[in-house]
C-alpha cells in the first residue's frame, strides 16, 4: 500500500514536472493559431477568379496597400524582394507565396494590378498574386476578415488610408502571425516560417508534441 | 514522519503545476500588435459598444450605395433591389439543401420579422440563392414558406447570380456532402447578412449567431433613421 502511494505520488511529481519543463523551457515553439483566415473569391491580375482557402495552399503572406499610394508601394517592393531572398536562401523557394490584396478596389483594376506587378518585377521571386474585387468583398475580406484597417479618403484623387500589415497565414488557411510591413525583419520571418514549416511536417506523437506547445503557448520571444 | 514525507510530495508537485500554468498563462505572444492600434477593426468595422445610437452589427464606413442588382423572386416576379428605396433590406445568401446556417437564419429573420410587427412592413428579408442548379423557383418557394411567405426568395440564371455573388464578395465553394448523406453536394458560403437602409446604403454586416434582440436593435434603429 505504501509502496503504491510512493509510485503514484512519484509519478504524480514526474508528470508535473514534465508540464513545467514543457511550459518553461519551451523545448518546441509554435505560433499562435490567431484566428481563422477569412474565405474569399477575388480576382487576380489577369482577372481570373482566386479563391481562399483551397487544398495545398502554400503558407501565403497576404500584403496590404493601394496602387496609388506610391510610398507604400515601394516599401511593398522593398519587402518583398528581401523577403523572397531571405526565403529562397533559407530553402524555401516554393511552399511560401505572397499576396497583394488592394485596399483601393475603385481604382485597382485588374489591368493597374497587372502593371503594378510588372514593376515589382515579381518573376524572379516568390509567387506574389495581386488580387482585387468589388468594394464589398474588399471590406469583408481585408477589413471584416483579416482586422486591416483601412478608410477611403473623402478626396476620390487620393489613395485610402490604410494600415500597411502582413499577415502570416499556414495551409489550414489560419492566421499565424501579425506585423506591421515595416517592423517584420528577414530573421523573424524566416524563423515563422521554420517554426510552421516544422509543425505542418510533423507527424504522429509529434504532433501531439505541437499540440501541447499551443497548449502551453510555448511562442517564440 | 511518512505523512509528512507525502504531504512533501504533493506540496511540490501542486506549486510544480501551479508554476506551469502561471508561466504558461504570462508567456507573452509574439505578435506584434499592427501600428495605428486598429487591429481588428476594418474601417470602422468593429463592432461598436452599442448604445442607443450605435450598432451592434459591423459598420460600413463610409456607407456606399449597395450594388443594385435584378433578379426573379419565388413567384416568378422580378426583384430589383433599387425598387425597395425606402426601406431596410435584409439580404442574405443561402441554399435550400442548407442543413444549419440557411435554416437558422431564416428562423430567426421570422422571429425578428414577429417583433419588428407592424415595422416589419418596412423591411425586406431577401434570400438569395447560391445554388441556382438545385434552387428552382418551386423548390424556393416551398422553402420560403417554411419559414414566412413573404421572405424573398430569389434565383436567376447563372451569369446574373454570379455577377451579384462577386458584387456582395460571396464566397461560394460546392464540397461533397460527407458518406451517406442524401444531399449529394453542399456549398460552403458566407454566412453573413448584409443590411441596406432606406437610402439604398450598404449601412451593417449582421454575423451569424448575433442574438436577435442585437438584430432588432439595428433594424429598428435604421428604420427610425428612414423616418427622420
Amino acid at each position: 500500500m505504501k509502496g503504491a502511494l510512493r509510485i503514484g505520488a512519484g509519478l504524480l511529481i514526474a508528470v508535473a514536472a514534465l508540464i513545467f519543463a514543457f511550459a518553461v523551457g519551451r523545448p518546441v515553439q509554435v505560433l499562435p493559431r490567431v484566428a481563422p483566415a477569412p474565405p474569399f473569391e477575388l480576382v487576380d491580375a489577369s482577372g481570373a477568379p482566386v479563391m481562399a482557402p483551397r487544398e495545398g495552399s502554400p503558407i501565403t503572406l497576404y500584403l496590404f496597400g493601394a496602387v496609388r499610394d506610391e510610398a507604400g508601394m515601394e516599401q511593398v517592393k522593398r519587402f518583398y524582394h528581401e523577403a523572397s531572398r531571405a526565403l529562397a536562401a533559407a530553402g524555401y523557394s516554393d511552399g511560401v507565396a505572397f499576396s497583394f490584396i488592394t485596399v483601393d478596389p475603385d481604382h485597382d483594376t485588374p489591368e493597374v494590378l497587372r502593371q503594378a506587378a510588372e514593376r515589382l518585377a515579381v518573376p524572379q521571386g516568390l509567387p506574389l498574386s495581386f488580387l482585387t474585387g468589388s468594394w464589398v468583398a474588399i471590406r469583408m475580406v481585408v477589413g471584416t476578415g483579416f482586422g486591416v484597417y483601412f478608410q477611403p479618403s473623402a478626396d476620390p484623387e487620393l489613395p485610402p488610408a490604410y494600415d500597411p500589415a502582413v499577415i502570416i497565414v499556414d495551409e489550414n488557411h489560419v492566421i499565424r502571425a501579425r506585423y506591421g510591413l515595416d517592423q517584420l525583419d528577414s530573421r523573424t520571418l524566416v524563423r515563422d516560417i521554420n517554426l510552421l514549416a516544422k509543425e505542418a511536417g510533423a507527424k504522429g506523437a509529434s504532433r501531439w508534441i505541437y499540440e501541447g506547445a499551443h497548449l502551453f503557448l510555448c511562442y517564440p520571444r | 514522519m511518512k505523512r509528512l514525507t507525502y504531504a512533501t510530495l504533493f506540496l511540490v508537485a501542486v506549486l510544480l503545476l501551479a508554476g506551469t500554468l502561471y508561466w504558461g498563462g504570462r508567456t507573452p505572444s509574439p505578435v506584434p500588435a499592427s501600428p495605428g492600434g486598429a487591429a481588428g477593426t476594418a474601417a470602422g468595422d468593429g463592432t461598436p459598444t452599442a448604445g442607443e445610437t450605435s450598432f451592434y452589427g459591423a459598420t460600413l464606413d463610409p456607407p456606399r450605395a449597395a450594388p443594385d442588382f435584378a433578379l426573379i423572386d419565388q413567384h416568378g416576379n422580378e426583384f430589383r433591389l433599387s425598387d425597395y428605396q425606402g426601406d431596410v433590406v435584409v439580404l442574405f445568401f443561402g441554399y435550400t439543401s442548407c442543413p444549419d446556417v440557411c435554416p437558422g437564419t431564416l428562423a430567426q429573420y421570422r422571429h425578428v420579422k414577429r417583433t419588428l410587427g407592424q415595422e416589419a412592413e418596412r423591411v425586406q428579408f431577401v434570400f438569395v440563392t447560391v445554388d441556382p442548379e438545385r434552387d428552382t423557383r418551386q423548390r424556393l418557394y416551398e422553402y420560403i414558406n417554411l419559414f414566412d411567405p413573404e421572405f424573398k426568395g430569389l434565383t436567376g440564371d447563372l451569369d446574373a447570380l454570379e455577377a451579384v455573388w462577386r458584387a456582395y464578395g460571396v464566397y461560394i465553394e460546392k464540397v461533397e456532402a460527407p458518406p451517406g448523406s442524401s444531399v449529394g453536394y453542399l456549398v460552403n458560403h458566407t454566412a453573413v447578412s448584409y443590411v441596406v437602409d432606406a437610402s439604398g446604403q450598404l449601412r451593417l454586416i449582421h454575423f451569424y449567431g448575433m442574438p436577435d434582440d442585437q438584430v432588432i436593435h439595428d433594424l429598428r434603429l435604421l428604420l427610425e433613421e428612414g423616418q427622420a
